[in-house]
């Protein structure tokens, strides 16, 4: 079982990526971390942009934001989301 | 004294008489450098309650600390005057090699007094001052001005400062341009136009000497290290253009004049799209080693050849703001702001009120006659061709140009007064000056913060969209904490402003952008530079002081808690779509978080300081003449 999402990637991330968006699967149960870790397997190379090199944390001024609304501010929570959800990968530091 | 040369030079335009003026240790220490010491010496030197483009306004110029040393990211230098858009303070920093030749021609700072009654540029060579002719260079661009003094000069290290067309014309969101670099936003320009100062120039030939220069070596070296890694990464191969993207998804995109979050053509004016279509190279300010300047060129169509540095505060505003979508036009819009002089964010955000006036029926396409359009046009949002034509029409001050180039608060004002109607209600400005781009309505801290900028509708004098971008509040809604952040964050920034150092260093020192990592690092380049002992509470009192300063010119000038307003619109007015959708600034909201921020600043409801307060901070003659 599990959800699967989208992830949005804009900024640095989608070049490094090379894609606009990458689709995950978030076990049941899941925290955000265990998102970062689905999201680093599923484009490694977000790997030392985005995501920090033990693949459970953002680096630098990344956040995750949901729907465009709701930016996670702990990432040790579990993960609601429905499925198809949209999450995206923001650069917070916007100046 | 180390770091600094100890005096400020005084050029009368009215008498053509010149002074130095010797400064204190102390009074040093308190302003620092950048746009505090400006801030301060428009206190000292600008007439209570005069007209901002008459000769008692004063150009206030003065240069950062680190300036001509090692220190990456430190060769930049403060600007201010009484704003022409705002009627307050007018605080603007800009960079590169100007500010070095200052440094090197041994002034810390320049007060340009009175008018001239012929076209001029100052030139100061070392401790010499010249008046010189400047009717030759008339309607010349800025660069094409800086260049041909240059030649003129014939000597590659003398550095101009200059205005372009608009400054001349007295376009109130006229900028100083220098080296490439815009001084913009609240009008400097037209100050030096109404001076009749088409340039001041600089050729500095002596060293600059430090406290400790074997450390100073050391410290530079470890953030050029850092300067050079992944923390600015996204500045230099993207630029701040990527935001563009980042705020649609949230829905805080300004879109058709701030109607709506959400611009349904975002990706074609990203900054992934500029980066694969149109960039051709970055540039970088002298002393440094990050290089964030996009310079775009249109490679094809009507505006084939045009080319500048493109950032996202330019390109919103005639972009996604006016409806367009074509990246190229939005390059020839930005290089006619950046060759003519005048600011890309206010010509962008006035373009489309008038734009927005004319949809909504009271401007008519003879409103829009000009030599291009003997009959006139019809600015729809979306026409690429209007916004390109109304820049240069703003510019030259043409047709319905002469009554934007006033800006968005004094056109509407006139508009309504003439026609009555009521343009106010979309007029997107705070204390005059043009909204930057990011609409507020989704960002609660950020609206303070905006709210309570001196020099008005600013985002680079508050960090306050951070607490709300990053998550660490809810950004829709409001509570207790609000005051404190608005203060924590403007302070923060003023501390960057004052050095000046760009902000983009600032996960350079220990990779987070807190005053932690960045204080005692500060603190330790300061010392270098100066052989002071400052340490992080002193560091962390140079932002309070940079913005106590700007706020007691305010005063002066007659600011009231009336003053510290929002736009009618992100107040009266929800977004339909986006995430952002729903949602205001209530006036209840605003009045509580202006509460809030009062408070946690120690000053009254009326939001005045107190005296005690100002002889806190060292600014015991201030308190005498505005404290409460």
């Amino acid at each position: 079982m599990g959800k699967n999402v989208v992830v949005e990637l804009a900024g640095l991330a989608r070049v490094r990526a090379g894609r606009e968006v990458v689709s995950i699967l978030v076990e049941d149960g899941a925290t955000w971390r265990d998102v970062i870790a689905a999201l680093a397997r599923a484009s490694p190379a977000l790997v030392g942009e985005a995501i920090a090199e033990d693949r459970r944390d953002l680096f630098g001024s990344y956040v995750l934001n949901v729907g465009g609304r709701h930016t996670i501010h702990d990432l040790d929570e579990e993960a609601s989301l429905e499925e198809d959800d949209r999450l995206a990968l923001l650069d917070a530091e916007i100046c | 004294m180390y770091g600094y040369s100890g005096k400020v030079l005084h050029v009368d335009l009215t008498s053509r008489k010149t002074w130095g003026e010797s400064k204190p240790e102390e009074w040093y220490k308190i302003y620092i450098g950048g746009v505090s010491m400006a801030s301060r010496l428009c206190w000292e030197n600008i007439e209570v309650g005069c007209d901002p483009l008459s000769p008692g306004n004063s150009i206030c110029i003065a240069n950062g600390l680190f300036a001509g040393t090692p220190v990456p990211v430190g060769g930049k230098y403060g600007i201010a005057s009484k704003s022409p858009l705002t009627g307050f303070i007018g605080d603007s920093m800009s960079s590169s090699w100007l500010t070095i030749a200052l440094k090197r021609a041994r002034w810390d700072g320049i007060v340009v007094h009175g008018a001239s009654d012929d076209w001029v540029n100052v030139l100061i060579d070392d401790d010499r001052v010249e008046f010189r002719d400047a009717s030759h260079v008339l309607g010349l661009g800025t660069y094409e001005t800086e260049e041909a003094i240059r030649e003129e000069m014939g000597d590659d290290q003398v550095r101009s400062a200059t205005i372009g067309p608009a400054g001349e014309k007295l376009v109130r969101f006229a900028n100083v341009t220098n080296d490439g670099r815009q001084a913009g936003r609240t009008g400097h320009g037209a100050v030096w136009g109404s001076k009749k100062l088409k340039a001041l120039s600089v050729r500095g030939t002596n060293g600059v000497s430090v406290a400790d220069s074997e450390a100073l070596l050391k410290l530079a070296y470890d953030i050029v290290q850092a300067a050079q890694g992944p923390h600015t990464q996204k500045y230099r191969i993207l630029g701040t253009v990527a935001n563009v993207l980042n705020l649609n998804r949230m829905g805080l995109l300004p879109t058709r004049n701030f109607q709506q979050g959400v611009f349904e053509h975002a990706e074609l004016i990203s900054g992934e799209y500029l980066h694969e279509h149109y960039k051709v190279k970055t540039i970088t300010c002298a002393q440094c080693p990050i290089a964030c300047e996009q310079m775009s060129r249109a490679k094809d169509g009507p505006y084939a050849g045009a080319m500048t540095g493109i950032e996202y505060e330019s390109l919103f505003g005639v972009s996604s703001n006016c409806g367009v979508s074509d990246l190229q036009a939005a390059i020839k819009t930005i290089e006619i702001c950046d060759h003519g002089g005048m600011d890309a964010m206010s010509t962008g955000v006035t373009i489309s009120w008038a734009m927005e006036t004319f949809e909504r029926g009271i401007f008519a396409k003879e409103d829009f006659k000009c030599a291009k359009y003997p009959e006139g046009f019809e600015p729809y949002f979306g026409d690429a061709e209007a916004v390109v034509t109304l820049a240069e029409m703003i510019r030259e001050r043409e047709g319905i140009g002469d009554l934007l180039a006033q800006g968005t608060k004094r056109a509407s004002a006139q508009v309504d007064e003439e026609r009555g109607t009521e343009t106010y209600q979309w007029a997107m400005h705070i204390k005059g000056l043009e909204c930057p781009g990011y609409d507020a309505r989704g960002l609660k801290t950020f609206a303070l913060g905006l709210a309570v900028v001196t020099r008005g509708a600013c985002h680079n004098r508050t960090a306050a969209y951070d607490p709300d971008v990053k998550g660490d509040v809810d950004r829709f809604s409001i509570d207790e904490t609000r005051g404190e952040l608005a203060k924590s964050t403007e302070e923060y920034a003023a501390v960057y402003d004052t050095l000046p150092l760009c902000k983009f260093i600032r996960r350079c020192f220990t990779g987070k952008a807190d005053r932690e990592g960045a204080w005692p690092a500060i603190a330790k380049l300061i010392n270098a530079t100066t052989g002071w002992d400052f340490d992080y509470d002193d560091v962390d009192l140079i932002g309070e002081r940079a913005h106590t300063i700007k706020k007691a010119f305010n005063i002066r000038e007659g600011w009231t808690r009336a003053d510290d307003h929002l736009p009618y619109r992100w107040q009266h007015d929800p977004m339909k779509e986006g995430a952002s959708a729903g949602h205001v600034v209530s006036e209840e909201e605003l009045e509580y978080m202006k509460d809030l921020y009062y408070e946690a600043k120690g000053w009254t409801k009326d939001g005045l300081i107190p005296k005690e307060k100002l002889i806190a901070l060292g600014m015991d003659a201030v308190a005498e003449e505005i404290g409460v």
